[in-house]
C-alpha cells in the first residue's frame, strides 16, 4: 500500500463494485415503475416527506461538503466552517418557493420551462445557457472529483475511478430515472450522516473540543478569530452562490415537482436543517489537526488524514463510503436534472415539430414514448459527454486542478459560474410572486449581472462574484419590477390538463 | 482587536452539530417508517 493512500487498492476496489452493485440493483428495483415520462421525470408527483427531505439533504452533500469543509476549517479557521453552512439558507429560502411552484405549475418540469411561460423566448435561451453551463461545470467537476479522491484515498487509478462512479450512476439513472435517483438518495443520506458522527465522535473522543481550542490558541489563534476579513467574505459570498444554485437550478426545481401537493416546503425545511451540521461535524477535523499532531501535506484530504490517524482503517472505509455516497448522491441528480432540460426544453419541440410535419401512423409510439426513449439517450449522452469531458486529464493535471489555486481550482472554477447563478435569484424569486416584470428587463437583469459578476471575479477575487452578479441583477430587476405593469397571468404557467382546459 | 472565540461557544458548535446529525439520522429513519406504515412514501 502506498503510504500516501488510506485504504489498500484491494479494499477501495472490493468497495467500490460493492456499492456499484448495490446503487445500480437499488435504482433498477425502484426504477421499475418510471416507464412513463411523468414517472421518470418526476417520480409520479407523489413523493413524501421522508424520501423528500432525505433526497433534499443528500443532493447538497456533495463531496465538496465532506472534503471541502475541513479544507476550508484549516484554512479560514471557524469561520470556514459556519461560511459553509449558509449553504443551507439556500434551502430554507427555497421551501416556500417551491410550495408556490407545485401549486403554479402542477404540470411542471422543468426551471426553464417557467421562464419561458413566465419571460419569453430571448430570457429561456440566457436562462438555459446558465443553467447548462452550470450543470455540466458540476457534473464534470463531481466526475473529476471522484477520480481525484477515490485516487487519494485508495490509489484506484483516476481514470478507473472516474469511469466507474459516472458508469453507476449512469445506469440507474437511466433506468430507474427519479424514482432511482430519490431512492438512492434516502439511503445515502443516512449513511453519509452516520457516518460523519461516527468519525465526528471518534475524533471528539482522542481530542476533546477544549483540546482543540487550546492548541489552535497556541499555535493558529487566527482560526479562531471572529474577524477573519477573507473568511467573513467567504461566509456572503457563499450564501448568495448557494441560493443562486438553489433558485435556478433544475435539479431543485424538478423536486418541487416530484414532491406530493404540501410535502415540497417542509421537505425542503427538513433538508436544508439535516444539512445543516454537516459542514461543521465534518468541517471540525481539519481544525483537529493541529491539536492531534498531525502533518497534513496535502489540504484538501485533511478529513480522511485525521479519520485515518484517529481510526485507522476502519476510519478510512467509512470516509471512503461516505465520499462515495456524496459523489453518487450529486451525480445521479445533475444527470437526472440536466437530462430532463435538455429532453423537455430542446429535444421536445423538435419532436412535436417534426410529428406536425410528418404525422406518424396511428399505431406508431406516441409523444410520451418517444421522449422517454430520448430521456434515455439524453442521458447517456450526458454521462459520455462528461466522461470525454473528465478522461483525458492524467492523474497528475487532475490533481493539481483538484488542488491548485488559494481554496482548490475545483472550488475556484465553480465560484466562476457564481455571477452566472446569482444573476437569476432576482428574476426567479420576483416571477413567482410578481405579476410585473418583462422580458428585456429580466434579460438585462441576468445578462448585466453575470458580466459585472465576472469582472468582479477576475479583478477584485473568487470570493465577490457572486456577491457582485447578485447586487447588479437585484437593481436591474427592482427597476424592471417598478417599470413594469402587472399584467401577467399565472394560468398561462399550469400546463396540466386542467389548467390547459382552463 | 482580535476577538477569539470561547472555548464553551467552540465546544457548543462541535457537540451540537455531532448531536443534530444523530438526531437528523433517526428522525429521517422514523419519518420513513411512518411514511411506509401509511402507504405515503410516494
Amino acid at each position: 500500500m502506498n503510504p500516501q493512500h488510506y485504504l489498500p487498492a484491494s479494499w477501495g476496489y472490493g468497495l467500490l463494485v460493492a456499492f456499484g452493485f448495490i446503487w445500480i440493483g437499488l435504482g433498477l428495483w425502484l426504477g421499475r415503475r418510471s416507464r412513463t415520462m411523468e414517472g421518470f421525470t418526476v417520480a409520479g408527483r407523489n413523493v413524501g416527506i421522508a424520501l423528500g427531505a432525505a433526497t433534499t439533504a443528500a443532493t447538497w452533500i456533495t463531496s465538496n461538503t465532506v472534503m471541502l469543509a475541513p479544507q476550508f476549517a484549516l484554512q479560514l479557521g471557524v469561520w470556514g466552517m459556519v461560511a459553509y453552512c449558509t449553504a443551507s439558507i439556500g434551502l430554507l429560502l427555497f421551501a416556500p418557493l417551491s410550495a408556490r411552484i407545485r401549486d403554479l405549475m402542477p404540470g411542471g418540469y422543468t426551471s426553464a420551462e417557467f421562464v419561458r411561460l413566465r419571460y419569453g423566448p430571448s430570457a429561456h435561451i440566457v436562462f438555459m445557457a446558465i443553467s447548462l453551463f452550470y450543470g455540466l461545470t458540476w457534473l464534470v467537476s463531481m466526475a473529476i472529483a471522484g477520480g481525484v479522491l477515490l485516487q487519494a484515498l485508495a490509489g484506484i487509478p483516476y481514470v478507473f475511478g472516474m469511469t466507474a462512479i459516472l458508469f453507476t450512476c449512469v445506469v440507474y439513472t437511466l433506468f430507474g430515472g427519479m424514482f432511482a435517483v430519490i431512492g438512492t438518495d434516502f439511503v445515502q443520506t443516512v449513511i453519509i450522516l452516520v457516518g460523519v458522527v461516527v468519525v465526528g465522535v471518534l475524533v471528539v473522543d482522542t481530542a476533546p473540543p477544549a483540546e482543540i481550542h487550546a492548541t489552535l490558541l497556541e499555535r493558529r489563534p487566527m482560526l479562531l478569530s471572529l474577524a477573519f476579513p477573507a473568511a467573513l467574505m467567504a461566509l456572503f459570498n457563499n450564501m448568495l452562490f448557494g441560493i443562486g444554485e438553489i433558485f435556478h437550478s433544475n435539479v431543485w426545481w424538478s423536486r418541487a415537482f416530484a414532491f406530493r401537493r404540501g410535502v415540497a416546503a417542509k421537505a425542503y425545511g427538513l433538508g436544508a436543517l439535516l444539512w445543516l451540521p454537516i459542514p461543521v461535524a465534518a468541517g471540525f477535523l481539519g481544525l483537529a489537526a493541529p491539536a492531534l499532531g498531525i502533518n497534513v501535506f496535502r489540504a484538501d484530504t485533511v478529513g480522511p488524514t485525521v479519520a485515518a490517524e484517529v481510526l485507522g482503517q476502519t476510519g478510512a472505509v467509512v470516509i471512503f463510503i461516505v465520499v462515495f455516497c456524496s459523489l453518487a448522491s450529486s451525480i445521479d441528480s445533475l444527470l437526472a436534472a440536466t437530462g430532463d432540460l435538455l429532453t423537455h426544453e430542446i429535444v421536445k419541440p423538435l419532436l412535436v415539430a417534426s410529428r406536425r410535419h410528418s404525422p406518424s401512423t396511428p399505431d406508431g409510439p406516441s409523444l410520451d414514448a418517444s421522449l422517454r426513449k430520448a430521456a434515455s439517450v439524453v442521458i447517456v449522452s450526458l454521462g459520455a459527454t462528461t466522461w470525454i469531458a473528465c478522461a483525458p486529464w492524467d492523474q497528475a493535471e487532475a490533481t493539481v486542478w483538484y488542488e491548485g489555486g488559494p481554496i482548490g481550482t475545483l472550488a475556484t472554477i465553480l465560484f466562476f459560474a457564481g455571477p452566472l447563478v446569482g444573476s437569476a435569484i432576482a428574476p426567479i424569486a420576483a416571477g413567482l410572486y410578481s405579476r410585473r416584470g418583462s422580458e428585456v428587463g429580466v434579460v438585462m437583469a441576468m445578462v448585466l449581472g453575470t458580466t459585472a459578476g465576472l469582472i468582479a471575479y477576475f479583478m477584485l477575487g473568487w470570493y465577490t462574484a457572486a456577491l457582485v452578479g447578485t447586487a447588479v441583477s437585484v437593481v436591474v430587476t427592482i427597476f424592471d419590477q417598478v417599470l413594469g405593469r402587472p399584467d401577467f397571468v399565472w394560468s398561462r404557467l399550469d400546463t396540466s390538463e386542467r389548467g390547459s382546459e382552463t | 482587536m482580535t476577538w477569539i472565540l470561547p472555548a464553551e461557544a467552540f465546544g457548543l458548535l462541535i457537540y451540537g452539530a455531532l448531536a443534530a446529525a444523530t438526531v437528523g439520522a433517526v428522525g429521517l429513519l422514523l419519518l420513513f417508517i411512518s411514511d411506509v406504515r401509511k402507504k405515503s412514501t410516494w
